[in-house]
C-alpha cells in the first residue's frame, strides 16, 4: 500500500488559499473588457455563438461551456467567474501530478508551490475566459505525452488524442502546445521514442487536422473577421521580459515593474550556480524546455512577421514547464543555496500576490462597475455618454442603466458592424457635432488607447468646458463636459 | 549518456558536441557582439571603449573554444605491436619519499617488455635533505637514480641532464606525484609507429580532487581543459604538452635542443618548439597516470601564478603568431591557450563597470530597453549549456568561480612580467599547508566592501532605480563568483584547532607569569 503523501495537505491548503482569494479578492471586482465580450459572446443562442466565434480570434469550446453554465444556472459574473476558477482547482492537484510524475514528489512540491502563489495564475483563475481550462489541459497533454514516453499504453494513447481534441478548442494557441510535442518527437524519436509509436503519433497528427478542419472552414467561409479587439503592437524586448515578470510576480505598476526587469542579471547568478549537477539533463527535462520554448518562439516571430499577439495571458501555456523547471533548478543547486533559492523565490511571488491583490493601481484593475456606477447616477436624459475606445462599451454597458444614450469614438454599432471604424482626425469635429447635438452634457469614457485618446480628450478640452475628472482606476477616466448653457440644468435633472 | 555510468575519472573525457548548436552559438555571439556595438547610444565613450575592449575578447575566446570544440572525435594512428625500448623519467625535488616512492613502484609495474625506470633525483640542487634517501628507495626497488650536481634550468634542466645519460629513442615523464597504470606504455608507444609524432600527452588528472575545496576546484577546472580541449586540439595537431604524464621522442627533444629551461612554462613552450619543427602530436584521451591537485590555497595560488607568468612570458617572447613553422591553426590554439591568462584583466575591468556607475553615474552607453538582455541571455545560456555538453557535464560553478576569480594572479602575473621580474621553478607542494590564506583574497574583499558602499551611495543620491537595480544585480553576480573562491582561502578547522591550542597556551602562560 503506497504512503499518504503529505504533500496532499498543502495542496488542499493552496485550494483553500485560493477560494479565500477568490471569494475576498477576485469576485468583488470589476467585470473587465474581456469578460464583458464573454458574457456577450455567451448570451447568443448557440448558432449565433459560432458565428460570432468564428469572426472572433478564439475557438468555440469554453463559450459553449460558458453559454451552458448560463442555461443551466443564471449568466451573473459569479456563474462565469466560478465556473473558470473550477477548472484552477482542479488544475493544482494536476499540476501536482504531473510534476511527481516526472521529477519526484518534492520537486513537484515546491513547483505547485509556485503555481499556487503565481500572481498572474490567480489573476486569471476567476477570469470569465478560457485560460484556466486551457491550462489544465496543457498539464493534462503534458502528462499523457510523457507517459507515451515512458510506458505508452492504448489507454494512454486514446487520453492523449482526447486532450489533444479538447485543447484544439479550447484556444489558438494550444497549437503551439502540439508544435513542442511534435519537435520533441521528432527531433529525440531516436533516443526517447520506439518506432512503434510513430504511427499512432501520426494518427493523433491526423486526428487533430480533421477535426479541427470544420472550425477551420466555417472560419474561412465566413462573413470576414471581427476586428472589435484592442489594437496590439509588434512585441518589444520589453514585452519578452514582462512575459516573465508577469507569470512569477503578476501585473504591477510600471514603476515595480521596471525595477524587477532590470534585476535581469540575477539570471545570470541562477544559471551559473545550476553548473552544478553532475549529470546530462534528462529526457523530460529537455522536453520541458521545448515546450516552453517552442511557444515563446513561435509566438514572437508570428507577432513579428504576421500579426501582434505575444500576450503573456496567451502563453499561459508556457507556465507548466516553466515552473517545473524552475522546481528542478532548486534540486540542481548546492542544499545552502537552494534553500535560500526557493525561499527567496517564494517570499518574492507571495509578495508579488499580495501587492497586486491589495493595491488599487494593480494594472489590470479595470474599474468599469464603479465607472458605470457613476454614469448610471450622474447622467440625465438630455445628456450623452460617449466611450472610447469603442469597445469599452462592452464592460459599460453591462453595469449601465443611466437614462442617457451611449455612444462610441469613433463611432460604432457593435450590433450591425464587425469592423471598428478608423480614428479619422479630420473628421472628429463633425462626429463630435454630430453626437453633441442638443445635448446639455457629454460624459467622455477614456479608456484602453488605441493611439488617439489624447487627440479626443485635447478636441473636447479645447472645444468644451470640462466641468469634472474622474478615475476609477488606472485606466479608466471620465470627464465631463457642459455642451451648452441654455438649459436649467437643476430642473432638467 | 549520463557520466553517473562511468568511472568519474573517465566521465570527463566523454564530451557530446553537437556541430548544429555550435554553430548557433556562435550565430548568437556576434549578434549580441554587433547589438554592443551598434545599437546603443554611447554615453561614456571610454568606459564604452573598455566595454568593447572586454567584449572583443569573450569573443575571441568563445570562438577559438568553438573552434577548438568543433570535433573531439580525432583518432590518431596506432600500433600495439610497435615496442621499442623506453626510458622512463620521475622528476624528484624533494618530495616525500613515500609520495615518490609509490610513483616508481607503479613505474616499475608497467605493463611493457623493454623499459627503465629512472629517477630525475634534484634534491641535491635544491638543497632538500631528503635526497639520499630517495636514492636507496630508488635501488632498492630497482630503479636507477640520477642526480646531478650542477644546477640550473630546474625541472628543464634536470631532465637534459638526465637525456646526456640515457639512450632509448622514446622518453616517458611523470612528476613524482604522478602514479602511471600499468597500461600507460602500451597505450601511448604505439602511436610513434608515425614516425612524425613527436610527443603523446595523456592527461593530468588528480586522485585527491574529492579531499577539499581546493582541491575540488583545481580539478573541476581541469577537466575541461583535459577533455573536450585537448580532444579538440589532437585534431588540430596542436596537442599542449603538460610536463607530466607523456612520451617524447627523444630525436625530436635533441632536435629542439631538449626542454626549454629559459621560462617556467618549460613544457608548453618545448611542445611549441616541437611543432614549429614539424613534428606531431597526439592526446590519448584516457586516464594512464593519477597525480595531486595542490592541497591548499597557497600552493594552488602559487601555481596558477607560475602557469600565468609562464603563458603571459610566451607572449613577449615566443608570440606563437610570430613563430615560423607552425601552421596558421597551431598558431591560433597556442594564443588561446597563452591568452586564456590574460582573461582576469578583461574580469577585473568589467566587475569595475557596477563601481564607476555607483560612485560616478557614469555607463558605457544607453539603454532604456531590454535588447541587451535579449541578445546575451540566449547567448550565455548556449555558451554554458555548449561548456556543459562538451564537459559531459562535468563543468561546474566552481571550476567558473574559480577560473574567474583568478584576476587578481592574473594581474599579478601580468605585472610582474611587465617589469621583467624572473620567478624560479617552484614545486607544487604535495601535501597540505595549513594556514590564513584569506590575505590572498584581500582584492576580493575590498571589491565586496566597495559594492555594498557604493550601493549605499548610489541609492541615497537617486533611490532605487532600474539602473542601480542593474548595476546591483552585476555586482552580485561578480560577489556570488568570487564566494567559493574566497572560501576556498579561508582556513581549515585544523588551523583553528592549532591557533586555539596556541592560544591557550599563551594564555596559560601568561596567567602563570601573573600567578
Amino acid at each position: 500500500m503506497k504512503s499518504f503523501d503529505k504533500h496532499y495537505l498543502w495542496i488542499m491548503f493552496l485550494q483553500l488559499l485560493a477560494v479565500w482569494v477568490f471569494i475576498n479578492y477576485s469576485l468583488p471586482l470589476s467585470i473587465r473588457l474581456d469578460e464583458s465580450q464573454s458574457l456577450w459572446q455567451t448570451s447568443f443562442s448557440i448558432r449565433e455563438l459560432l458565428i460570432s466565434l468564428s469572426q472572433n480570434v478564439h475557438v468555440p469550446l469554453y463559450h459553449l461551456l460558458v453559454h451552458g453554465v448560463q442555461v443551466v444556472f443564471d449568466n451573473s459574473i459569479f456563474i462565469s467567474r466560478a465556473f473558470s476558477f473550477v477548472f484552477y482547482l482542479i488544475s493544482v492537484p494536476v499540476f501536482y501530478g504531473l510534476g511527481a510524475y516526472i521529477y519526484g514528489r518534492n520537486t513537484a512540491f515546491f513547483a505547485t508551490t509556485l503555481y499556487g502563489i503565481s500572481p498572474f495564475l490567480v489573476w486569471f483563475s476567476s477570469e470569465i475566459r478560457m485560460y484556466t481550462m486551457l491550462i489544465l489541459v496543457t498539464i493534462l497533454v503534458h502528462f499523457f505525452y510523457l507517459r507515451l514516453m515512458r510506458e505508452p499504453t492504448t489507454l494512454t494513447w486514446w487520453a492523449y488524442a482526447v486532450c489533444c481534441l479538447l485543447g484544439i478548442y479550447t484556444h489558438y494557441f494550444f497549437f503551439l502546445v502540439l508544435l513542442s510535442h511534435f519537435v520533441f518527437f521528432f527531433g529525440t524519436m531516436r533516443k526517447n521514442f520506439t518506432q512503434g509509436q510513430l504511427l499512432p503519433f501520426l494518427a493523433i497528427v491526423l486526428l487533430v487536422i480533421a477535426a479541427f478542419l470544420p472550425w477551420l472552414l466555417k472560419v474561412f467561409s465566413g462573413e470576414g473577421v471581427e476586428e472589435s479587439q484592442p489594437i496590439l503592437n509588434p512585441p518589444t524586448s520589453i514585452d519578452i521580459f514582462n512575459v516573465f515578470s508577469n507569470f512569477f510576480f503578476g501585473f504591477q505598476v510600471d514603476a515595480i515593474n521596471s525595477i524587477i526587469l532590470a534585476c535581469w542579471p540575477i539570471l545570470l547568478v541562477l544559471l551559473f550556480l545550476g553548473l552544478n549537477k553532475k549529470s546530462a539533463p534528462r529526457p523530460e527535462t529537455r522536453f520541458l524546455w521545448v515546450a516552453t520554448l517552442v511557444p515563446l518562439l513561435c509566438a514572437y516571430l508570428i507577432s513579428v512577421l504576421y500579426q501582434p499577439l505575444f500576450l503573456s495571458r496567451y502563453l499561459i501555456i508556457v507556465l507548466p514547464p516553466l515552473f517545473l523547471l524552475i522546481a528542478r533548478l532548486g534540486d540542481v543547486y548546492a542544499p545552502t543555496a537552494a534553500f535560500f533559492y526557493k525561499t527567496t523565490l517564494v517570499l518574492c511571488m507571495a509578495l508579488g500576490l499580495v501587492v497586486q491583490l491589495k493595491s488599487p493601481d494593480t494594472p489590470n484593475k479595470e474599474n468599469y462597475s464603479a465607472a458605470s456606477s457613476y454614469l448610471s447616477s450622474a447622467v440625465g436624459g438630455e445628456d450623452i455618454v460617449v466611450v472610447s475606445a469603442p469597445f469599452i462599451v462592452y464592460p459599460i454597458l453591462y453595469y449601465y442603466t443611466g437614462p442617457a444614450k451611449i455612444t462610441t469614438l469613433p463611432q460604432w454599432n457593435r450590433n450591425t458592424e464587425k469592423i471598428i471604424p478608423d480614428f479619422d482626425i479630420d473628421n472628429l469635429p463633425n462626429e463630435v457635432a454630430a453626437i453633441a447635438g442638443t445635448h446639455e452634457r457629454l460624459y467622455l469614457v477614456l479608456s484602453y488607447d488605441q493611439g488617439y485618446e489624447d487627440s479626443i480628450k485635447s478636441y473636447f478640452d479645447a472645444t468644451f468646458d470640462r466641468e469634472e475628472s474622474l478615475e476609477f482606476s488606472r485606466d479608466v477616466h471620465v470627464y465631463v463636459y457642459r455642451l451648452r448653457y441654455d438649459m436649467d440644468y437643476t430642473l432638467t435633472n | 549518456m549520463k557520466n553517473t555510468s562511468l568511472n568519474h575519472a573517465q566521465a570527463f573525457l566523454h564530451p557530446h558536441v553537437s556541430k548544429g548548436l555550435i554553430i548557433v552559438n556562435g550565430i548568437l555571439l556576434l549578434v549580441y557582439f554587433i547589438v554592443i556595438l551598434v545599437w546603443f547610444e554611447i554615453s561614456n565613450i571610454y568606459l564604452f571603449a573598455i566595454l568593447l575592449f572586454g567584449q572583443a575578447f569573450y569573443l575571441w575566446q568563445c570562438f577559438s573554444h568553438l573552434y577548438t570544440v568543433w570535433e573531439t572525435n580525432y583518432q590518431a594512428q596506432t600500433d600495439a605491436s610497435f615496442l621499442p625500448m623506453v626510458d622512463v623519467f620521475i622528476t624528484v625535488a624533494g618530495e616525500p619519499v613515500e609520495l615518490v616512492a609509490q610513483t616508481v613502484s607503479a613505474a616499475l609495474d608497467m605493463d611493457y617488455p623493454k623499459f627503465k625506470v629512472h629517477i630525475l633525483n634534484d634534491g641535491y640542487v635544491a638543497g632538500k635533505d631528503n635526497w639520499p634517501e630517495i636514492n636507496n628507495m630508488a635501488r632498492m626497488l630497482g630503479a636507477n637514480p640520477i642526480t646531478r650536481r650542477i644546477p640550473g634550468g630546474a625541472k628543464a634542466g634536470n631532465i637534459n641532464h638526465a637525456l646526456t645519460v640515457t639512450r632509448s629513442p622514446f622518453v616517458v615523464i611523470f612528476d613524482a606525484d604522478h602514479v602511471p597504470k600499468k597500461d600507460f606504455l602500451r597505450k601511448t608507444i604505439g602511436y610513434f609507429v608515425d614516425e612524425n609524432v613527436g610527443f603523446v600527452q595523456t592527461p593530468q588528472y588528480y586522485k585527491n580532487y574529492k579531499k577539499n575545496t581546493v582541491t575540488r576546484g583545481a580539478w573541476d577546472q581541469q577537466q575541461i581543459f583535459f577533455g573536450t580541449i585537448c580532444m579538440g586540439k589532437n585534431r588540430l595537431n596542436s596537442v599542449t604538452m603538460a610536463g607530466t604524464n607523456m612520451v617524447i621522442r627523444r630525436d625530436a627533444l635533441l632536435e629542439v635542443g631538449g626542454m626549454c629551461a629559459d621560462n617556467i612554462a618549460e613544457d608548453f613552450i618545448t611542445g611549441m618548439f616541437l611543432h614549429e619543427k614539424g613534428w606531431k602530436s597526439v592526446y590519448v584521451p584516457e586516464v594512464l597516470a593519477e597525480g595531486l591537485a595542490p592541497e591548499d590555497f597557497l600552493s594552488y595560488y602559487k601555481q596558477q601564478l607560475r602557469w600565468t607568468k609562464g603563458s603571459l612570458e610566451v607572449f613577449i617572447n615566443y608570440n606563437p603568431l610570430f613563430r615560423r613553422g607552425l601552421a596558421w591553426s597551431q598558431r591560433f590554439q597556442y594564443l588561446a591557450s597563452a591568452g586564456y591568462y590574460l582573461s582576469g584583466l578583461i574580469i577585473f575591468i568589467n566587475s569595475l563597470l557596477p563601481l564607476i556607475f555607483f560612485y560616478t553615474g557614469a555607463v558605457p552607453f544607453k539603454t532604456s530597453t531590454m535588447i541587451l538582455a535579449i541578445a546575451f541571455m540566449p547567448y550565455i545560456i548556449l555558451t554554458l549549456f555548449n561548456l556543459q555538453t562538451a564537459s559531459n557535464y562535468t563543468y561546474s560553478f566552481r571550476a567558473l568561480s574559480f577560473s574567474m576569480s583568478s584576476w587578481w594572479i592574473h594581474i599579478v602575473a601580468f605585472f610582474e612580467v611587465l617589469r621583467g621580474k624572473k620567478t624560479g621553478f617552484a614545486i607544487t607542494s604535495k601535501v597540505q599547508v595549513e594556514g590564513n590564506f584569506f590575505s590572498l583574497v584581500r582584492p576580493h574583499l575590498y571589491y565586496i566592501i566597495l559594492t555594498v558602499i557604493g550601493i549605499l551611495y548610489s541609492y541615497s543620491k537617486s533611490g532605487i532605480t532600474p539602473s542601480l537595480t542593474t548595476n546591483a544585480t552585476w555586482s552580485l553576480l561578480y560577489v556570488t563568483i568570487y564566494a567559493p573562491f574566497m572560501y576556498a582561502a579561508l582556513p581549515g578547522r585544523e588551523y583553528f584547532k592549532v591557533k586555539r591550542v596556541s592560544f591557550k597556551h599563551k594564555l596559560a602562560q601568561i596567567l602563570s607569569f601573573h600567578l
